[in-house]
């Protein structure tokens, strides 16, 4: 069904209203700049608006959440490689949190487009690995795969991440080297 | 630093990224994308192809196909030089290489072309493969490569991409080369004989460099010699060198495409060492403020003194949308822009490669393939919606 007048129209806007925020901000993650994080999100909202009329019943987070991280793998995978760690951070800050956000801004644009949208999903959106695999379309075998290397990834590039942190009790640390839970 | 330490400083690293777009515009481009698309569909339904008509010139450095026709421009340029926009409704006129769209008739090792045209892997929502690989032959007959099984290549990380990619079909269109994890695969169109050559790594793209196949992987680049299969490594990033021109010589710069925004930069290095010889500053040339360049995209194709390739831009509507250059390949001056707006898809509008009368050849979405020429801002459709990878000679 084509998205025309007003069929269904407000049940999407109630639904990005609610949801685009935290999409963003997923997005800004993976990129590491707004501008493209913005595009990124537009398209899957597009897509998602093209496809109301058959997901609105289902789960159109779980659909766009898709959307999105696929075609965040995707469209950095044409990008020019040399550039995939060339954007300069947004902003600039002196306090210690700042920094350390800086640290993980950059480390994060160090890891490849898979690795990336891993720890997103598993860190920022609190997906299980099931989900986490689900939403990129690869095996749960793949998601640990991938997470364990970006951890150990984030390690390299960024000591200042496993310094500065606090440690918690209780919880997997990746300064040691343990892997999350699964 | 613990997971709760990663999931913390995730959430405060984006506590100020904020949307700026209102929650309809999503639907409201949706909606001129579907009218758009809904035009086009009008369109062919109106306008039947013909089969087995004229033959498109692709550049042959061998004897011309039998019906070589210059394609037919069927809409006037309302844009001046040197922005260029499409117009609202491409018009597709018949043209062999639509032919693509239809199903193989017959295996290629029954049937070996003279000289292919195109070559077109179908895939699915997903990006995957999804059913043979067509090779359309000068001949107007779409033949299934069936000698060879091709696996998605991949990088290290274990992202995939289907084997077929602009610039796998050689510039005569008599041999494919497609890069495979620990080979190049050579498929003498022609024959269809296939040659393996053994390499390290995960080898992704390929580009036709007069005598060699250069194909590289994140992280390397070889040049292979076309008839011995000699392999060395060049000093050449197979991500931003653009596809040399055939009739250039051997001895032609390879040409890089570098950087972005204002530190964009065209390269050259010399064609056997890959020394570089010089870099140029790509700049605006004549475009209107606020036009420019932000960053390239997609493979860059020689043809001449110019290079063509996709584009991010800066318009006078966004920062971003997508657009297609041609540049002077000496100087680096940016002498036309296509500007394609700001509601397609992101990345839609990859350039693959020349035509013989100067036209530049690039997806064009909704239609697979379209033909642009700069010089007189004539753009008609070639192939309507089509979802896959296309290859083109020349």
């Amino acid at each position: 069904m084509a998205p025309t007048g007003h069929d269904g129209r407000d049940g999407y806007l109630a639904f990005v209203e609610s949801h685009q925020h935290r999409l963003l901000r997923a997005a800004y993650l993976i990129c590491g700049n707004q501008h493209q994080a913005e595009d990124l999100l537009q398209e899957a909202l597009i897509k998602l608006a093209l496809r109301w009329a058959s997901v609105r019943d289902g789960d159109p987070s779980a659909y766009v959440r898709a959307i999105l991280y696929r075609d965040a793998v995707s469209w950095w995978r044409r990008r020019r490689r040399e550039w995939l760690s060339a954007a300069p951070p947004d902003r600039v800050t002196h306090d210690r949190d700042g920094a350390l956000r800086l640290t993980l801004h950059d480390a994060l644009c160090l890891l490849p487009p898979r690795q990336r949208a891993v720890l997103v999903l598993r860190y920022y959106e609190d997906l299980t690995e099931v989900a986490t695999a689900e939403a990129l379309g690869v095996t749960v075998g793949t998601v640990k795969s991938q997470c364990h290397a970006a951890l150990r990834r984030l390690r390299e590039v960024a000591p200042d991440l496993a310094r500065d942190a606090r440690p918690r009790q209780g919880s997997a640390d990746l300064a040691t080297g343990l892997e999350v839970n699964p | 630093m613990n997971e709760q330490d990663l999931r913390r400083l995730m959430t405060v690293s984006v506590e100020d990224v904020l949307p700026s777009q209102p929650a309809a515009a999503g639907w409201d481009r949706a909606r001129r994308r579907r009218r758009t698309r809904r035009v086009v569909g009008v369109v062919a339904v109106a306008v039947a192809l013909v089969g087995g008509g004229t033959v498109v010139a692709l550049r042959p450095p061998g004897p011309p196909p039998n019906h070589s026709v210059a394609p037919t421009p069927t809409v006037v340029p309302t844009h001046a030089e040197p922005v260029q926009r499409p117009p609202a409704e491409l018009t597709f006129p018949p043209d062999p290489l639509a032919r693509l769209g239809g199903p193989a008739t017959v295996p290629l090792s029954e049937r070996p072309v003279q000289r292919a045209l195109a070559l077109f892997q179908p895939t699915d929502e997903e990006n995957r493969a999804d059913g043979p690989v067509r090779v359309l032959g000068n001949d107007g007959v779409v033949r299934s490569l069936d000698v060879v099984t091709l696996t998605p290549t991949r990088d290290a990380s274990g992202n995939e991409a289907p084997a077929v990619k602009p610039g796998v079909l050689s510039p005569d269109g008599k041999s494919a080369a497609f890069a495979q994890p620990g080979e190049l695969i050579m498929v003498d169109l022609t024959t269809a004989a296939v040659r393996r050559i053994p390499l390290f790594g995960y080898l992704e793209m390929v580009v036709w460099a007069n005598d060699r196949v250069l194909v590289g992987a994140e992280d390397r680049t070889y040049a292979v010699d076309r008839v011995t299969g000699a392999a060395s490594t060049i000093d050449v990033s197979i991500w931003v060198v653009a596809a040399p021109d055939p009739e250039a010589g051997r001895e032609a710069a390879l040409i890089e495409l570098i950087g972005e925004r204002d530190g964009l930069k065209l390269r050259s290095r010399t064609a056997r060492e890959a020394t570089i010889r010089s870099e140029e500053r790509i700049t605006g040339g004549g475009l209107p403020a606020p036009y420019q360049i932000n960053e390239f995209y997609g493979r860059g194709w020689l043809h001449g003194g110019r290079l063509a390739s996709a584009a991010w831009i800066t318009s006078g509507e966004i920062d971003g949308a997508e657009g297609a250059a041609v540049l002077d390949a000496r100087t680096g001056a940016v002498a036309h822009l296509l500007d394609l707006g700001r509601e397609r898809s992101k990345g839609c509008c990859e350039v693959l490669g020349w035509d013989n009368k100067g036209a530049v050849l690039l997806r064009m979405e909704p239609a697979a393939l379209a033909r642009w020429n700069p010089e007189t801002g004539e753009i008609t459709g070639i192939i309507r919606d089509l979802r896959g990878v296309i290859a083109v000679a020349g």
